[in-house]
């Protein structure tokens, strides 16, 4: 059987690390955070990741460079950086935005190589 | 255990506990700022947003969108890669009304680069959206109020009038004459009417060979952001007047080679106003050593 002594010991130090890691928690997660200075346009609100994109094909429509463009939304889906911007058309779609930003999104993903059925309509005007 | 024994044992327990929750807290699952705005993008990215907003403002002109779009940035943000923009698209020799839109909206956000000088200085103003019609005037003046009968009111009324005379009624207001900053830029009509006015060839052995051109308006001053077009064979060239102010602000060059044939032309590849221009040797004296000279070319009404 363990000595009293020692279970005393062993206790006072399970409260300290207790004590201790609910210190850690609270500096960490809300005293101190960690502060991201130096983003991505991924990590943006949604309101400004639409932004993004929506510039992103104004930009293509003056500039005309496809690269580009696909490098500006590869930061936001690298695997397929058409995706927000087809996703972002179609909501405009659903929700009656504007058909001069619908348009220049179809043409941005169209000249990306992707087509939507919801998009065509925006293509031949 | 003795009581300091008790109190070390708790003192290790919450140095532990702290330092393993602070690794991870911050290291093995820290915050994950997952909504964040403009302002704390890397810097790169952050020069890209104010770029786009720039050329989202060449598309829309909608002013108020963009000053929403850069709102949460530093001006030295927005100043430096709006002023990178501008200066990178005059070099490019960028379209004017592109670099105009450019120009304004850094005029807006108070950003000035050398560049944008060209351009703020042959911004068209806004048309008068009051335009003055033939419409006879129906407000009666004290000198057309007609007989005592009439009734003095202001109200516009089509009851003709004995008194009004033509020439009254059809003035139009001081208002809506056209004053003027409204004149629309003498720039499209002075590009039809350029011809060549000046021809000179610039003998410098230290200057690389080269065609300057000068595009000045009726009263021999220069003209800003014509585009000068340099055409030969095999390709072409185009210069913005303006864009080295120590030269004058009707002043672009481009450098030229030997034994190639050269038309120059104005605005959007009109008509040429200068045609077989060669670089040609500088005549020289006695035993010196021959080189090749320059042409400046003075274009004007």
């Amino acid at each position: 059987m363990m000595a009293q002594p020692t279970r005393q010991w062993i206790t006072r130090a399970v409260v300290g690390i207790a004590v201790g890691a609910a210190l850690g928690v609270a500096i960490g997660w809300w005293l101190w955070p960690v502060t991201y200075t130096n983003t991505s346009p991924d990590v943006l609100r949604e309101d400004y990741q639409d932004e993004y994109v929506l510039m992103t094909a104004t930009a293509y429509e003056v500039e005309g460079d496809r690269e580009r463009a696909r490098e500006r939304l590869a930061l936001l889906d690298p695997e397929e950086p058409s995706a927000p911007v087809v996703g972002l058309a179609e909501r405009l779609i659903a929700q009656g935005g504007s058909e001069e930003h619908i348009v220049r999104l179809a043409r941005l993903a169209e000249a990306l190589g992707v087509t939507s059925p919801a998009l065509m309509p925006y293509l031949q005007s | 255990m003795r009581p300091p024994l008790r109190r070390a044992a708790f003192l290790i327990g919450l140095g532990v506990g702290l330092a393993l929750s602070l690794v991870y807290t911050w290291v093995v699952n820290p915050v994950k700022l997952t909504n964040t705005y403009p302002a704390l993008l890397r810097s790169d990215h952050r020069h890209d947003w104010v770029r786009l907003v720039g050329l989202s403002y060449v598309a829309d002109g909608d002013l108020e969108h963009a000053r929403a779009r850069l709102e949460s940035l530093e001006k030295e943000d927005v100043a430096g890669a709006l002023g990178t923009l501008i200066e990178e698209y005059a070099a490019a020799g960028r379209s004017p009304r592109t670099l105009r839109r450019l120009t304004a909206l850094a005029r807006a956000l108070d950003v000035t680069t050398p560049a944008m000088l060209v351009y703020a200085d042959i911004t068209v103003s806004p048309v008068p959206t009051l335009t003055p019609t033939p419409t006879p005037s129906l407000t009666p003046t004290p000198s057309l109020t007609p007989s005592p009968t009439a009734t003095p009111t202001a109200t516009p009324t089509r009851t003709p009038s004995p008194t009004p005379t033509p020439e009254h009624t059809f003035t139009p207001s001081p208002t809506l004459t056209p004053s003027a900053t409204h004149t629309p830029s003498p720039t499209p009509p002075l590009l039809k009417r350029v011809r060549l006015a000046e021809k000179e060839q610039l003998c410098d052995r230290e200057q690389i060979p080269r065609i300057e051109v000068v595009v000045q308006d009726e009263d021999g001053e220069g003209v800003p952001g014509v585009d000068v077009w340099l055409t030969w064979s095999d390709g072409a060239d185009r210069a913005v007047t303006g864009l080295k102010p120590g030269r004058g602000s009707g002043y672009a060059d481009f450098n030229a080679a030997p034994d190639v044939g050269y038309t120059v032309s104005v605005g959007e590849l009109g008509m040429p106003l200068v045609t077989g221009l060669e670089i040609e040797d500088c005549p020289v004296e006695g035993d010196e050593e021959p080189f090749t000279g320059s042409w400046r070319l003075v274009l004007a009404p």
